[in-house]
């Protein structure tokens, strides 16, 4: 970062910068480097290479173990569910969906991030998505994977769920296209499928950069495999650059339409608190939110382990604080406009229903929601905590844990208080469901923790793209500055 | 030797082994007896070919059985055909038989439906003027006894180390053989007999001639809930023993004084009917402007009672206060008309309370059409001052009637015979004593030790239903026959006798009460079939019951046909001669200084009675009609008194009586007397390790608390004991099926302002304008913007069933929930599963308290059932569309197609449909599998079930109707909850058709369907409740 000083002015930046945080900064005029310096194409390769390369560190065996017993859980559990009947969960009468709903629709929501980072920012040139859309690409497809695991243990008769896909059969019996969870069916599924192949395809200059180094025979075969015959040729990079302009275009309304549609499953429905329009906009954004702040729970602790702290520099992380932050308050805004048509519409049902989240039998959970989701994150408003790994780290849990319970507060809270007070009842989850969650971690993890160890962690052509840019815009500035003393005006300066 | 022997027409046997063989000698059977002593059946009777081809074919589907089990599921069952079918029967086609229930020393005439050869359900007998037709929880469950695995299987007898079977043969030997010895001795001076009341005329006469035969005998007799002050108060009035009989349907003022005749009274379903009579009529015409005439009915009791639920006006006060306030009432409206000694006690009791004097003069401008009832725990002096108001009021003949009492020889209250029969035995007095049902061991008055003395009886004999606690202290127990596997008889309440046929040969060779009776008393005992049909025989000349040169048997047939001896009408006189006499004044007087202090009240349990049900899944899983426990008893007390205790729901108090000590869980009842604690007998038995009901649920892990423990021979008598009660530590968990949580005050507003739009009730005088009560109801629902639909509405061109359920009649009894789970195969769960609010009933009744005085609550019941909407928002959200609907409006259920998802119960604002949440009917025994109807689905874990509108019924009609060539008349089809209903709440019909009963009562003016603003279009109306608050006391109640 042997520049970078240049870049700072000495007037705004208070005395409290590290090294690491000095890319955060704007130098108007020009641009702030979002790659350390002194990297090259050849140092970017080596060093996330080397992660998958070199022999599993202590950490990495830790963390693997921990999250595959965790998985173990939920292989014990699973069966167990599916041989004894849902009641060893906590749900009742009133109360029909219980955790497994509440986890299927965090995980999915977790599951936006990443193609909103590879797909949304792809389109709008946003280049420091480039350091992180790998991770959070593979966080989105294992989100999914521990969201779809719930839709299918979470009925009564697991082995009939594929009566939910319109697969002709002999009962010539087709599903009620007028259900959202048929919907459900459909939105997950092609959003996982979209997003399996969009990160697969991104990779294959990658595996395939895996596959040159390789120098074992097992190691060499199964990359060739992965990397489908990747050769690098010009002819390639024009299809594929085309190809991945085309997929981010068809996943990008998958982005909005995944939560959309999960949330129809509440929105359609008539228990008030789920009856609602502004369920769509609402959902998209606490996915993002929530996406944001797990890619931050990864990527925080994954840069220091992998040594790639000046790949996925600080700016990245900034950045994706302040959207954590922006999501954050449309969030907030949510929960404001929710009490507020409750009370503008007339409608006493939803007017009890959200005076009842906020101060009935719930309101531990839906308080925690709040300071979670509203208030944690506006210490963001602060370039100091924005930056600071530590404080952002922990926000990013927070806000795991706030969207978390937003989920549990709008399917519980609502189902156990809705229109007839004799049937009103009060959910208490049981050891199995907490089990279950915490094994839905575990299978997260475990694919996580394996993904950092046999994939290439950061999208490393497209880094390199990132340098060569660059540095293409450092020569251009030094030769602007040496024509004219002046300075470039800032627009010969963007490239 | 005759060769020809066997071949007189010159037809021998066609094959012989021997000349022996031909001949058929003694010799020759011997030899062959001794030489295959299993098979010279067959040897002498020559095989037929029918005979043949039966072994061969049952061989051969044993043989393919046996062959194929090994790859078959389902396990291998030995099915015979009949070679020929018997007459009269066709397979899978139910039959309907007339038998009789006895219960509280009355019987109800039911119909007992038999599915090839095995009872499935018991509904009221429509002919029988008692029942006609409608049946309580209590006579319903009944069939789930029969099956009960806890049943005892065989006689039994002490030995060392415990109970070893025996058979009934010995028992018959040796029991009478001790009899004979005895009588010999000293005229059977030691021998007792404890029977539980009974109305059974053979029973009578058993019992006259066990007193023939043994004249030093006693025959005693007792229950634990007993109607004595009733029997008492009136000999006291009048003289001797009377039974009232009620007119509910003509009375348009009732005071019930602690009493509670719409659920507790043997009566219960014909009072049921007088009391709906009284509330609706003049209803059923909606072109009249008058509305409807009703009764108004005033309360006053320490608890919250079915009856007391429905009254206008209700007063909570403590039981033992009860006797100053019916003097008072008394006294304003009597006065010196009273005997002499009565008067002065009624002078003495002081100045109207002012709240009462709208009562007084209520029932003072009713005369002949007001009524007062006493209730059994009141003392026998408040039973007479209720005759005296109303003889003095000149209801006698009209609104009550008086008739002799069947047995009136029994002089003696029940306290006072358990407690001889207790001091006797423990004294030594008693070498033998033989038990007839009950369960004395437990249920019996804790200071007399019954179970202690009991053990000091050198033979002690019990014929029981269940081994349980008095069994386990007798020499010998002896299986009694359910009452659906025995003959008997009995007198209903009005004295109607009745006739109970057995459906089914006795399971475990059970015997009945009378036939003990016979197996102690006579050398060669009868069966129950002979001595049932011989007391009817020699009863039916006294009575004149059939007409002269009639044969018996034809009569006799006619009476088991109808289940009574119609042409014997009521056997009990109704007295016209009674006078009120005096003699009782100085014990009136004794009760009207009431000591202060905290009351115990110990009360049946609405489902478990005294504890006989105890082991009945249906009844345990019944929630009650009031407090809404399952599983559990609890201490009943008020609010008020557990703030001043410091006590919550569910903490465990300490109650102390002067018999003993008990800690169990509290359970706060808005309603209830500050001073009074009510607890319910016949909980917290421990002794039975399967509950019937196919429930793997264990009575051990928690099934409420004894309270006889807490009862003295005082407190049996009375019906109340003073009690210390303090705050223990710790709680309890009671399942109960509304109100699982604590509620906040935001709830309870929200639930109240729901309440008003949900039931809507209209407080009217006694001629209401149906013009203001349509009003009323209108205004009461909530306000909506014009409803449209995203979907085009369904034309119907066929039948469109739908309910009418009238709030007004409906008193929570329940009956109709324990109807619907007889018919439907409703799995009972268990109380862990009812307190994680997991019952799987498809009607429940709902049951809210209104009004901010939680001392004094108004109560509503609302049944509560699929309203089956026509635009049904659990049909939209089901994925695999295993909910939809049919061409007659109905929202049908496919079980075999429900994966689960539970989103149409999350979308159903009513809350009504059930999940099987795990396999609820695993492991039923082979006995529990045989109360299954086989009309309904079992359904298995993890699919929706709720109410079809007994589908299976109205199937079964059209396909009748449809062979007849015919249309399905109105009142063809009745679900099961309608038609048990004992107040008729609920009617089902057709809405094609205008002039349905169904289709009247929903354009009634009282008509409104409910949450009808989610643009659900419900198919099932509610009729507006009617309140009659006496003037200005509008709001109380």
């Amino acid at each position: 970062m042997k520049d970078l000083k240049g870049f700072i002015n000495p007037n705004l930046t208070p005395g409290w910068e590290s090294p690491e945080t000095l890319n955060t900064w704007d130098k108007p005029g020009s641009r702030t480097p979002l790659i350390g310096a002194g990297n090259t194409d050849a140092t970017v390769t080596e060093k996330v290479c080397r992660v998958i390369e070199g022999p599993p560190t202590i950490g990495w065996i830790i963390f693997f173990l921990i999250s595959a017993s965790a998985l173990s859980l939920l292989g014990i559990l699973v069966p167990y569910l599916i041989f004894t009947g849902v009641g060893v969960w906590g749900v009742n009468n009133p109360v029909g969906w219980g955790y497994a709903i509440v986890n299927f629709v965090f995980w999915v929501g977790i599951g936006h991030a990443g193609t909103l980072i590879s797909a949304i920012l792809f389109l709008f040139r946003q280049k420091w998505r480039t350091s992180i859309n790998r991770a959070a690409e593979a966080m989105t497809i294992f989100a999914v994977i521990c969201a779809g695991l719930f839709p299918g243990i979470h009925v009564g008769r697991v082995w009939f769920a594929y009566w939910m896909f319109p697969i002709p059969n002999q009962m010539e019996l087709w599903p009620n296209f007028r259900s959202p969870l048929l919907w459900d069916v459909f939105a997950v599924g092609t959003y996982f499928t979209v997003s399996l192949l969009f990160w697969y395809m991104g990779m294959l200059p990658d595996l395939a950069s895996v596959r040159d180094r390789a120098k074992e025979k097992i190691r060499k075969v199964a990359y060739s495999v992965l990397s489908l015959g990747w050769t690098g040729s010009n002819r390639q990079w024009h299809n594929y650059e085309r190809a991945y302009l085309l997929l981010a275009a068809l996943a990008t309304p998958l982005v909005l339409s995944v939560h959309s549609v999960v949330s129809f499953d509440f929105a359609i429905s008539q228990v008030p608190g789920w009856h609602s329009t502004i369920f769509p906009p609402y959902f998209v954004a606490g996915a993002i939110f929530s996406g944001f702040a797990m890619v931050m729970t990864l990527v925080v602790p994954a840069r220091h382990l992998f040594g790639l702290k000046d790949v996925i520099t600080m700016r990245h992380l900034e950045n994706m604080n302040k959207i954590i932050m922006v999501t954050g308050m449309i969030v907030g805004y949510a929960y404001l406009v929710e009490f507020f048509i409750a009370w503008y519409s007339g409608n006493e049902v939803e007017k009890f229903t959200f005076l009842n989240r906020a101060l009935g039998p719930y309101a531990w959970a839906y308080w925690i929601m709040v300071s979670c989701n509203v208030l944690t994150p506006q210490i963001f408003w602060f370039k100091k905590m924005r930056t600071n790994l530590k404080v952002m780290f922990i926000v990013s849990i927070f806000v795991n844990i706030g969207m978390w319970f937003e989920r549990f507060v709008i399917v519980i809270s609502s189902l156990a208080n809705d229109y007839l007070p004799s049937a009103w009842d009060y959910y208490r989850p049981t050891i199995v469901d907490v089990g279950i969650l915490i094994g839905s971690f575990g299978l997260f993890f475990t694919l996580f923790s394996l993904f950092c160890r046999f994939l290439p962690f950061v999208a490393m052509y497209e880094v390199k793209g990132v340098i060569a840019g660059q540095e293409h815009a450092e020569r251009q500035e030094e030769s602007a500055g040496s024509s004219t003393e002046e300075g470039a005006s800032p627009a010969t300066a963007m490239t | 030797m005759n060769l020809n022997k066997n071949g007189a027409a010159g037809r021998g046997k066609a094959l012989w082994r021997s000349l022996d063989d031909l001949a058929d000698t003694p010799r020759f059977r011997e030899f062959v007896e001794k030489e295959f002593p299993n098979h010279s059946e067959e040897l002498f009777h020559s095989t037929s070919r029918r005979h043949f081809l039966k072994v061969m074919g049952a061989s051969l589907a044993l043989a393919g059985g046996g062959g194929l089990s090994g790859c078959l599921r389902w396990p291998g069952q030995e099915v015979l055909p009949f070679t020929s079918r018997p007459e009269g029967r066709i397979p899978g086609v139910p039959v309907e038989y007339a038998t009789c229930f006895e219960m509280a020393e009355s019987v109800e005439g039911v119909i007992a439906t038999s599915f090839d050869g095995r009872p499935i359900r018991v509904d009221g007998n429509p002919e029988h003027p008692g029942t006609q037709g409608t049946a309580s929880a209590v006579m319903q469950a009944s069939v789930l006894g029969l099956y009960d695995p806890a049943r005892s299987t065989e006689v039994t007898h002490a030995s060392k180390g415990g109970h070893s079977s025996s058979d009934w043969n010995d028992a018959h030997k040796q029991i009478r053989e001790e009899f004979k010895t005895q009588v010999a001795a000293d005229g059977g001076k030691g021998i007792a007999i404890l029977s539980e009341p009974s109305s059974s005329p053979t029973l009578h006469r058993m019992r006259r001639h066990f007193q023939r035969v043994a004249p030093a005998a006693t025959w005693y007799e007792y229950a634990p809930i007993s109607r004595d002050s009733e029997r008492t108060g009136s000999a006291l009035a009048f003289g001797r023993p009377m039974r009232p009989h009620y007119d509910f349907a003509r009375a348009r003022v009732v005071l019930c004084l602690d009493a509670d005749p719409l659920m507790s009274h043997p009566a219960a379903l014909s009072l049921n009917r007088g009391y709906a009579a009284s509330r609706n009529s003049a209803d059923s015409d909606p072109s009249s402007t008058e509305g409807p005439s009703i009764s108004r009915l005033y309360s006053i009791e320490s608890t919250l009672s079915v009856t007391g639920s429905v009254a206008d006006v209700r007063m909570p006060a403590r039981n033992v206060d009860i006797p100053l306030i019916a003097a008072r009432v008394a006294r304003a409206l009597v006065g010196d008309g009273a005997p002499a000694d009565v008067a002065a006690a009624l002078e003495r009791a002081g100045d109207l309370d002012p709240q009462l004097k709208s009562l007084v003069s209520d029932l003072d401008a009713h005369r002949g059409s007001s009524l007062v009832i006493a209730g059994d725990r009141q003392p026998p002096e408040v039973h007479a001052v209720a005759h005296l108001i109303n003889m003095h009021l000149g209801n006698y003949g009209l609104t009550v009637k008086y008739s002799a009492v069947p047995n009136p020889d029994r002089t003696r209250s029940h306290s006072d015979e358990i407690a001889e029969l207790s001091t006797r035995m423990a004294a030594g007095e008693v070498d033998m004593v033989v038990i007839l049902g009950g369960n004395p061991v437990l249920d019996a008055p804790a200071d007399s030790a019954f179970g202690a003395s009991l053990a000091k009886v050198p033979t002690s004999v019990r014929l029981g239903l269940y081994e349980d606690e008095t069994s386990k202290l007798c020499q010998w127990h002896l299986p009694q026959a359910h009452y659906l596997e025995a003959w008997s008889d009995g007198r209903a309440w009005d004295g109607t006798i009745s006739i109970g046929q057995p459906l089914i040969e006795p399971l475990y060779d059970g015997r009945t009460p009378a036939e003990v009776v016979s197996l102690v008393v006579d050398d060669e005992p009868s069966n129950a079939h002979g001595l049932v049909r011989a007391t009817h025989e020699s009863l039916a000349g006294k009575i004149g019951s059939f007409a002269s040169g009639e044969e018996f048997e034809g009569a006799w047939r006619r009476w088991l046909h109808a289940g009574f001896i119609p042409e014997a009408g009521s056997t009990l006189e109704i007295d016209s001669q009674v006078r009120v006499g005096g003699g009782w004044g100085a014990g009136l007087d004794a009760l009207l200084s009431a000591p202060a202090g905290t009351e115990l009240v110990f009360v049946a349990d609405h489902s478990l009675d005294d504890g006989r049900f105890a082991n009945n899944g249906w009844l345990q899983e019944l929630p009650d009609p009031i407090t809404k426990i399952a599983w559990d008893n609890a201490a009943v007390i008020a609010p008020s008194k557990a703030a001043e205790l410091g006590v919550e729901m569910g903490d465990l108090v300490r109650l102390e009586t002067d018999a003993g000590s008990l800690e169990m869980a509290a359970f706060l009842l808005p309603g209830q007397a500050k001073e009074s604690i009510t607890v319910a007998v016949g909980y917290g038995r421990k002794i039975f390790d399967r509950v019937a009901g196919g429930v793997s649920y264990n009575l051990a892990e928690g099934a409420g608390f004894d309270v006889y423990p807490l009862r003295s021979v005082e407190a049996h008598r009375s019906g109340h004991a003073a009690v210390k009660i303090s705050k223990a530590s710790g709680s309890y968990e009671l399942a109960t099926t509304q109100d699982h949580h604590v509620i906040d005050t935001l709830q309870w507003e929200e639930e109240q302002r729901r309440i008003g739009q949900f039931i809507r009730v209209v407080d009217v005088g006694e001629h209401p304008d149906s013009h203001h009560i349509e009003q009323e109801v209108a205004a009461a629902g909530p306000h909506h913007p014009p409803l449209k639909s995203l979907f085009d509405d369904v034309k119907y061109s066929g039948h469109r069933w739908a309910m009418a359920i009238d709030l007004n009649v409906c008193t929570g009894c329940s009956a109709c929930v324990l109807a619907c789970q007889a018919e439907n195969n409703i799995a009972v769960v268990g109380k862990d599963e009812v307190a994680y609010g997991r019952e799987m009933h498809w009607i429940r009744i709902d049951r809210y308290f209104r009004g901010d005085d939680v001392d004094n609550p108004e109560v509503v019941h609302q049944p509560m059932t699929c309203n089956q909407c026509e635009n049904a928002p659990c049909e939209q959200v089901c994925p695999v569309a295993a909910t939809t609907h049919n061409a007659e409006g109905l929202n049908d259920m496919v079980y075999n197609r429900c994966i689960g998802t539970r989103y149409c119960s999350n979308n159903c604002p009513y809350k009504v449909r059930r999940f099987n949440y795990f396999n609820n009917t695993k492991h039923p025994t082979e006995q529990e599998q045989m109360v299954y109807n086989p009309e309904v689905t079992i359904r298995s874990r993890g699919v929706m079930e709720k109410c079809t509108f007994c589908v299976q019924r109205i199937n079964k009609a059209k396909v009748q109707a449809h062979n007849e060539r015919r249309n399905v008349s109105d009142g063809e089809i009745t679900p099961a909850c309608a038609q048990t209903c004992p107040t008729q709440a609920i009617t089902f019909g057709d809405l094609a058709d205008p002039d349905s009963r169904v289709s009247q009562k929903q354009s009634s003016a009282r008509a409104y369907k409910m949450l009808e603003e989610l643009n659900i279009k419900p198919r099932t109306s509610f009729l507006a409740k009617l309140r009659n608050p006496a003037a200005g006391e509008e709001g109380q109640g």
